[in-house]
């Protein structure tokens, strides 16, 4: 018996004291995450302004590498890129305006629910097939050769 | 004058992990996968069943309910990503709840938006992980906004649940 009073003084100790009204060091959780939002949002934000007048590349990419990387302007004619993973298959749909993430057989079809993807940052993630569709920016220099072959 | 902690606290930790698994179910009922804007984004009900554990019974038998409730859902039909997401998001919120818990001035909602925005990174830290790309880290902010708003529910759920436990464990001893 007095064993087991032992333990349940240790036991006893071991608990958190219970808060459970609102305190001041509240505060300074809730300020340490929206600080750490912000920071990451600026950051985010940033890119894609820098990024805004660079032409939009699609990049598909698969366990880090990289299936897919090309101009989107280059998709005149709208064409479905598929892909036959380990896990399912997904279709992708590719044009010079937009690109999405058509069919995929995972679970939870986030990247179906992530819509169309315009501008550099934009991103549909399928963590079940490791697959990572995204806009990034290319290069200027080559924006200024594909305008003058158009005005040619 | 206590009564035999030992047996009661497995009982309730053991009860704890039950809740926590039924928990996720009404949770994938409430919400379907796709419904919520931000990709990943969970209420985590089932860490009411977590928190009440850390603040009735203890900390090492939080971890135990937060560890095993991933192995047994795993074992039940889930995926292995899922499990690595579940097991890492959930380990490193126990380890900032666990951490602030002991912390003067913090109350249990300070605590549990804490978790929930480690659970966060945690997530996105697996996701990086397993698609290689740093590209995921653009959802970060909004998840562990949205997710501490949700740990803040998660903790006014808690309170009456670690009240009514008290309650019984007193009605126990008499």
């Amino acid at each position: 018996m007095p064993k087991k009073d032992g333990q349940s003084n240790t036991s006893a100790k071991a608990l958190p004291k219970r808060r459970f009204r609102f305190c001041l060091g509240d505060v300074f959780v809730i300020v340490s995450i929206l600080l750490f939002c912000a920071i990451l949002i600026v950051g985010t934000w940033i890119y894609t302004r820098k990024n805004k007048n660079k032409p939009p590349y699609v990049r598909i990419t698969r366990d880090g590498q990289v299936l897919l990387e090309k101009d989107l302007r280059e998709f005149s004619e709208p064409m479905e890129y598929r892909i036959d993973g380990d896990h399912g298959h997904m279709v992708i749909c590719i044009s010079s305006e937009k690109v999405y993430v058509k069919e995929s057989d995972c679970p939870d079809k986030i990247c179906v629910h992530q819509g169309d993807l315009k501008k550099p940052g934009d991103g549909a993630v399928c963590l079940p097939n490791r697959v990572v569709v995204e806009i990034v920016a290319g290069d200027e220099d080559d924006t200024s050769g594909k305008v003058d072959v158009i005005s040619k | 004058m206590r009564m035999k902690r030992t047996a009661y606290d497995l009982t309730k930790t053991a009860m704890m992990l039950a809740l926590a698994l039924i928990l996720s179910i009404v949770e994938a009922w409430l919400l379907p996968r796709g419904i919520l804007p931000i990709p990943g984004f969970k209420l985590g009900l089932a860490n009411v069943a977590i928190l009440v554990t850390l603040y009735s019974v203890g900390r090492k038998e939080a971890l135990a309910v937060a560890i095993l409730r991933s192995v047994v859902i795993l074992a039940f039909g889930g995926n292995v990503i899922g499990f690595m997401f579940s097991l890492l998001g959930g380990v490193s919120a126990w380890a900032t709840m666990s951490l602030l818990s002991d912390m003067e001035h913090v109350s249990i909602y300070g605590v549990s938006m804490a978790g929930a925005a480690t659970h966060a990174v945690g997530q996105i830290l697996v996701a990086i992980f397993v698609t290689k790309t740093v590209y995921v880290i653009g959802y970060l902010p909004y998840l562990t906004l949205a997710s501490s708003f949700a740990g803040a529910l998660i903790a006014f759920l808690t309170i009456p649940v670690v009240k009514a436990l008290d309650h019984i464990g007193n009605e126990m001893i008499q």
